[in-house]
Order: structure tokens, then sequence, then C-alpha cells
């Protein structure tokens, strides 16, 4: 007995000796997850000492990390959402500073913003990502029509298209996000007209300075009803997978929507052939840009062991390999933020984003500045409830302030 | 040895996994935090650390642990720990609290939390409240049709004659809704200035076209004359500017479609004055004590009568039994999926009505309808149990005594019935005001634009969207508290009515 056991117990000594360092890689981003897949797989194949565990938790990501993080047991990997959510953990120390990894050397500097916080880099900025008009190229070219270069001509194809029975937008309304990203989208462009520089806005927010209806707010809400009238007539009732059907099948020609769910689209329906342009806010071409930043990055939590970390900093590293940027790009379909990255096999909408990006610029997305709250609740909830005709204008812009004030970053 | 065996583990896994976790719960309804902020901090500034914590920290042993816990990085810059669980989380954060540090984000603030609850001082779709639905922003364009019951009731039949003259010029009812005249389709109006050909060509800036618009349309709803004409005016010299004169048909229409802007302008801002309607949001509160009071109603009724069917000599009663009780199987999400699909595909086809999840009107109703669905199964099982067990001999005798249907129900069955009643109110009123994944799944994020927020729900929007934790532990231990009186209540009561053969 006593042989066995002990033979027992050699045999675990050795089993943990071979035991691949084991890491947790944490991910939300729903869309393509067989490339994230199939990336980790590749980097275990040629990292032998080490294995990853894939968490993803695709709606709600921050209530489960955050759940997480208060009991000290955050992934070592972490998959966020730029600006806030970097600052957020950064600030309480969650995050390891990445500054002086070579990794960061390799990115492009227009997007080193979207992990800075006090100065350092506390994130591996992925991938860049566009909201704005999805559009079905045939129906246009049915119809005889271009894509849209200012509001008036967003208002006369809408027009055509409601003339011809076709809707014009598929909605997504009775999830909150979609209409989330919008106000706060025409919100940044409107910023441009009063010449406020982003940045300087969240900053004045901050300090109690400004409020956010220091925007022609009235055009504001006339762009967010135009948006609503020209949905579906019962778009209240219709979640993401409505939205994707209807516009994976012809039966409403433009969405609103970052790049991400073209990869949904296109799976539905792998014939439709999209083409993506700018929303217009403006009746002057030139003010009309991609709503468009770095989307999400790769972090590595402070709470891991040593080696560990070590571990994970290394597939950061490895990312930026060019077979990694391979699958990145070939199989998760994403862009890429490293310098030099070739993104031309993604497909007609990315590369409308990224030629329009670099012929016009970008607005960038103010809401990944905004306190978490506000964007969660205020802008999300208030002008969900807006178009659900339950509060007015004037609220809307009153509770974003108010939720502001108590939610001042410091 | 029956202390040991039972009663000691009972107790301490109660303590364990109860009072331990309760009596967090507690200490945090008493802060500020915001869910992520660490009570200890995690990484700090070599100096911030010797200053704030290490300096105040009295006792050696004290000093040593935390250096035992806290590694200086390579750099010399920064002390950093890692994570830490269990006794030497809570002698860590002993230390840290009796050094006098506390972060910004998980401070005490005594019973701030809960005097806020209830003096009003949480978010307003917290509580049952009186609004104005609007219908119209008079800033944005008419649209091409309304509803024709919303349009009549709340906009047409509060107009004088007068403003029903001016609507009738706007909104013509043609098969079951209203529809905008084309004459006065701003979207129409304003293609005459789009389209005149000296745009078209590009001699005349399209940006004079969209400032002569914005101030005719600002004049409009100010209904301001000279402000039109002014606008008109600066308009047609600018267009003038780059071309031969107008002819004087050219002029005409150009001021007939800027008259036609202002009279837009003055129907827009009676209707987005006038077409609005009262309406009463239930808020938080008011949700959860509806879905409660019609889910334990109802549930209970329909569970009771079902029984009462079943316990007759009907053919297949077992497979109808089964049937009924079937529902309660499914996981929540799994109802969920399946009432959204039928609300959403099925009914509107079946019965021509469009919307039903997104109503407001509808929405708490359908809800509880399907939970009553869910539940009333599991509850027919417990009343069906209680009616077998009602001895046959009693009822034989009361019915050889001449008693009918009603009085045996009344004078035998219920009474007798009294504990499956308390079961089954006991469970149905503690699983209604705990309910979360049915909505969750049924309603999601758009629960406060349809007013359908329960309880538990808002406290994981307090927790997780608005970074309120310690207020939504607050309203976590009210809730809690809540349930404890309400159906210990209904217990002693019920109880009480219990009567035995």
């Amino acid at each position: 007995m006593k042989r066995i056991l002990s033979l027992l117990l050699v045999l675990f000594a050795l089993a943990g000796m071979v035991q691949a360092q084991k890491l947790e890689l944490y991910y939300y981003k729903q869309e393509n997850q067989e490339g994230l897949k199939k990336l980790v797989a590749q980097f275990v194949k040629e990292n032998p000492g080490i294995s990853i565990d894939m968490l993803i938790v695709p709606n709600d990501a921050d209530a489960t990390m955050s759940a997480r993080a208060a009991q000290g047991k955050l992934p070592d990997i972490l998959q966020m959402q730029s600006y806030s959510r970097v600052a957020e953990y950064a600030e309480k120390g969650y995050l390891v500073d990445l500054s002086k990894q070579a990794v960061l050397g390799k990115v492009v500097d227009s997007s080193k913003p979207s992990v800075t916080w006090n100065g350092k880099l506390w994130g591996l900025p992925m991938d860049f990502a566009g909201i704005g008009i999805i559009y079905n190229k045939d129906i246009f070219a049915k119809f005889g029509l271009q894509p849209p270069a200012t509001y008036r001509d967003l208002e006369r194809i809408a027009r055509t298209l409601r003339t011809n029975n076709v809707t014009p937008f598929a909605g997504l309304l009775k999830e909150n996000w979609s209409m989330g990203h919008f106000i706060t989208l025409v919100h940044t462009n409107l910023l441009a007209e009063k010449k406020i520089a982003p940045a300087k806005f969240v900053a004045d927010m901050n300090t109690g300075k400004t409020s956010y209806g220091v925007v022609d707010t009235d055009k504001l809400f006339s762009v967010i009803d135009f948006y609503r009238a020209n949905m579906d007539k019962n778009a209240e009732e219709w979640n993401w997978n409505e939205q994707q059907a209807a516009f994976a099948e012809g039966k409403a020609a433009m969405m609103v929507q970052g790049l991400w769910s073209y990869g949904a689209a296109i799976g539905t329906n792998p014939k439709l052939n999209c083409g993506f342009a700018p929303f217009p806010v403006f009746n002057d071409a030139k003010m009309n840009k991609f709503y468009a930043d770095v989307d999400s990055c790769f972090g590595v939590s402070a709470q891991s062991p040593a080696d560990k970390k070590a571990a994970a900093l290394k597939f950061l590293e490895w990312l930026a390999t060019p077979q990694a940027q391979k699958i990145w790009v070939e199989d998760y379909k994403l862009t890429l933020s490293f310098k030099g990255a070739d993104v031309s096999k993604l497909g007609g909408p990315f590369v409308d984003l990224m030629g329009g990006v670099e012929k016009n610029g970008a607005y960038p997305w103010t809401f990944a500045s905004y306190p978490t709250a506000v964007f969660e609740d205020a802008c999300k909830n208030g002008a969900q409830q807006y178009v659900f005709n339950k509060k007015t204008a004037e609220a809307v812009i009153a509770d974003i302030d108010k939720q502001w004030a108590a939610n001042r970053k410091k | 040895m029956n202390f040991i065996l039972f009663v000691a583990p009972a107790l301490l896994l109660y303590a364990l996994f109860f009072l331990l976790p309760f009596g967090q719960g507690l200490r945090i309804s008493t802060t500020n935090w915001d869910g992520l902020t660490p009570k200890t901090p995690i990484s700090m500034d070599k100096a911030e650390f010797e200053t704030k914590i290490l300096s105040k920290v009295k006792r050696a042993s004290d000093r040593e642990f935390l250096l035992s816990l806290y590694e200086l990085d390579a750099a010399g810059e920064q002390y950093a720990r890692l994570s830490i669980s269990g006794l030497k989380r809570y002698r860590l954060e002993r230390i840290v609290k009796a050094a006098g540090y506390a972060p910004d984000k998980y401070r005490d603030v005594g019973v701030e939390n809960y005097r806020s609850i209830f003096t009003g001082g949480v978010d307003q779709r917290f509580y049952p409240r009186a609004f104005q639905e609007t219908y119209f922003n008079a800033n944005s364009t008419l649209p091409a049709e309304t509803e024709t019951v919303s349009y009549e009731k709340n906009f047409l039949a509060k107009l004088d004659t007068q403003s029903v003259a001016l609507a009738a010029k706007f909104y013509v009812a043609d098969d079951g809704a209203y529809r905008l005249a084309p004459d006065m389709d701003e979207f129409v109006v304003e293609d005459a200035f789009w389209t005149l050909p000296q745009v078209e060509s590009g001699d005349l800036d399209s940006g004079a076209v969209d400032d002569f618009l914005a101030s005719a349309k600002k004049a409009g709803l100010a209904q301001d004359r000279a402000a039109l004409e002014a606008a008109v005016q600066a308009f047609v010299a600018k267009a003038l500017a780059v071309m031969a004169p107008f002819s004087d048909i050219e002029k005409a229409g150009i001021d007939r479609n800027a008259d036609r802007l202002f009279e837009i302008g003055r129907f827009k801002t009676l209707l987005a004055s006038t077409w609005t309607a009262k309406k009463f949001d239930l808020g938080v509160i008011g949700f959860t004590i509806f879905f409660a009071v019609g889910n334990v109603v109802l549930a209970n009724l329909l569970a009771f009568w079902i029984a009462m069917a079943l316990d007759r000599k009907i053919k297949s009663r077992n497979v109808l039994r089964s049937v009924f009780f079937l529902p309660n199987v499914l996981s929540m999400i799994v109802v969920a999926l399946i009432w959204s699909f039928i609300f959403f595909h099925l009914l509107p086809r079946l019965t021509g009505i469009q919307t039903w999840m997104s109503d407001s009107a509808k929405a708490p109703w359908l809800l509880v309808g399907v939970s009553v669905w869910q539940a009333a199964g599991y509850y027919m099982v417990v009343y069906l149990a209680g009616l077998q067990n009602i001895p046959p001999d009693v009822i034989e005798a009361a019915m050889i005594d001449g008693a009918g249907f009603w009085n045996r129900l009344k004078r035998i069955t219920l009474p007798l019935l009294m504990p499956a009643f308390t079961v089954c109110f006991f469970i149905s009123i503690a699983n209604a005001l705990k309910c979360f994944d049915l909505v969750y799944a049924m309603v999601g994020t758009s629960g406060y634009a349809v007013g359908t927020v329960p309880f538990v729900m808002d406290i994981f929007f307090d927790a997780f969207a608005r970074k309120l934790a310690g207020l939504a532990t607050a309203k976590a231990t009210l809730l809690f508290l809540a349930i404890l009186l309400l159906t210990g209540a209904q217990l002693i009561i019920m109880k009480r009515k219990e009567v035995q053969l």
C-alpha cells in the first residue's frame, strides 16, 4: 500500500514538473471566436511550456470582470475595451504597466492614447474599428444610389428606398447599446461643428465646466428621430438577430453599426456585397468622417504570479509576429494596430474604412472616455428612453450631466 | 452525539455560507464602493506607500507582515502585491484600515445608502411616478404617417376648431393611419431649394441652401415673420450674385415654399406641445409589487383550478398532469426564448397587433403571464398531493349529508388544503420578489424604456452599469428583509388557519 502511495506521489510530482504553465485568457468579442481560438492554438503549439484556457463573457463582460477583480481572481490576460475600461483597471492597480515592453514599440503611435493612463501604457492596442453605415451595394445599385456624402444625401436615399418599399435602416432598439453608440456618434460629430476637441470636452465635463448640451442639441435629437423614422415600424421589438437577419436578407438596405457586425452579416449571407460609409451628420461633406478608434486591447493582470506574467507577456509579444498577424486578420477578421500591418484581405468595408480614415481622418470614440456609468446608463438608457417616447430631449441631456457630475474622474 | 453529527455541521455551514456573506454584505452596504476599487492597494508608488501606510503602522510584526506581501519592483519605484485571500486578506485589510488609509471609492458612508433609498435620493426610475409621454420633437421632421388612435386621442381631441383646420392641412386619415399631405412634406418643400438649377450646377454653394433652410426652420418654429423674410432676402441675394435675375415665376416659387416652411413650423410647434399623454410609470418598486401580486394570485388560482380538474376521474389525467407540469422542467431562459419567439413571430401574424414586448401597457402583463405559465405546474403538483391527502370518507359523508359542490369546497376541501396553500404562497411570494432571469432574458436592456425592471435587475444595473455597488448591496439587504417579513407574516397567518382532522 505504502509503495503504491509513494509511487503515486512521485507520479504526481513528475506530472507537476512537465505540466504546462496554465494561463487564463478572457475575451469579450463574440464574433469570429474561431479566429481567436486558432490564434491561441498556434501560440500554444509554438510554446509547449504554456497552455491557455479561454474564457468568453460576451454580454455584461464588465459585470463578470469587476466581480472577479473584486475577488482578486482576474484572468492573466484580459481583452478590454479601450480608453475608460483600461484607465479604470489601471487606476485601481489591476494591470501590469506595459510601457517598457518591446511589443508596444511596434504599435502605431496614433493608437497609443487608447491604452494610456497617467502617462503609461497599460494595454496592447489591437483592432481599429469604425461605426458607420454598412450598406448593401446591390440594393444601392438597383435604385441608382451612391453612398451618402451629406446628410441631405442620406435623407434622399432614405426617401428613395422607402418609396420602393425597402426599409432604409435595419434597427435594433430592443437592446440599449446601439442607440448609446448612436447618440455619442452624432454628439461627437456636433462637437466638431462647435470646434471643441473631444478630449477637451471630456476634460471639461470632468471638471464640471461644460454641459453635454454644449452642442446643437436640436440637431442631435432630430438626427436620432430621423434614424428612428427610417427603421422598420416595429424596430422596438428588434434585437441584434433581427437586425442582422433583415440586413443579410436584403430587407433593409443599411445599418448603423460597427464593422464587427459585418462579419455576422456575411456569415449569414456570404453573397452580401457591402460597403461602409461614415454616418453623415452634416451637409458639408468635408465634416463627415468615420467614427473610428481602437476597439479592443490586451492587458496583463498585475495579480498573476511572476512566471504567469512572463508567459502572458510572451503571448503579447508573439501577437506582433507575422504569422500571428496573418491569423488575426484572416481568421479573426479584425484590423490591427501594428505598424505596417497588411489588412487588404479583410474585404470591401474594411478597405472603405481604412481608406476613408487615411483620407479624411476620423472622429474618436468619445464614449470610450466617458465615465463608465454615464455611457452605460445615462447615454444608453437615456437615448433608448427618448426613442420609446419616455423621456424628452432636455431630460436626456440633464440626466447625462447629472450622472457625469456624480461620476467625475479625477 | 447528535449535536456533533448533525447540528454542529449545520451551524458551521450556516455561519460560513450565510452569516459571513450576509455580514460582509451589510458592511459593503454602508460604503460608497464602486464594485471595482480594492480595499487595500494592489500597487502603489513607493513614496506614497511609505508615507500613507507603512509609516503609520505601529506594530513591528504588522509592518513585517505588510512587507512580506508587498514587493518593491525591480526599478524600485512601486510596491505591489499579489492576490491574497482568507485570513491573510482580512489581516491586511485591518492593518491598512488602522493606518487610516481608505480609497476614494470604498469609504464608509454610514446609513447614507439606506437613507437615500427611503428619501427618494436614488434614481427616479426606482419609484412609481407620473410622467408625460411626448410623441413629437419640434426640431424633427414630421413623420410620414401617424398611428390613428394616439393621434386622435392625444392630439386632435385637445384642439380648438382653428387648430383642427390647421391639422387637417397636414394629416389626412387614410386606411388606418393619418398620412402627411404631400405639399406639406418638409422634404419635398426643401427639395425645391436643393434642386434649384444653380445649386445643382454647383454655382450656388450648397452651404447657402443649408444656412437658409436652417434659419427658415428656426423662424417657422418661432413664428417670426420678419426673420423668415430676412432669410429669404439673404438667400435671394446670394443666388443673384452667381446668376442672372430670377424670373417672377421662380421668385414666386421661392416665396411660396418659404411660406410653407413657415406654416410647417407653426404646425410642428403645435404638434410638439399638444401631442402628449400623461402616463404612469410603475418604477422598479411598483413593477416588483405588480409582478409579485399578479404571480402569487394568478399562479395559485390557476394551479388550484387545474389541480381540482385533474383530481377528478378523467381519462388521460396522468398525461395531462405531466403536460401541465412540463413548463416547470424547462429552464427560465428556455421559457423566455420560447415566449419571445411567440410574441415576436407568432402573435403579430395571428392577431395583426405588431407590438407586444416593447409596449409598456402590455409588457408587465405578458411577463406575469409567462411566469404564471411556468410556475403553475409546480404548485399544481403540491395542490394535487394535498387533494389526494383528503380522506375520501369525509367527502362521502358530506355528500350523504347533502352538501353541494360549493359547500364541500368551502367547508372541507379548502380548510384541509390549507397546508398546501401555505407552502405554495410561501414559495410564490419569495420567487416573484426575487425574479430576475425571466425578465432579463425577455426584456434585457430595454427594461427601463418599457418600465419592467424588477428589483433584482435594478440591483444588477446599480452594481455593474451605474457602478454603485454599495447602494446595490443596501437595496439587496432591504429586499432580503422585505422577503423575510412578508413570508414570515404569511407563514404565521396561514399556519393559524390550518386545521387538523
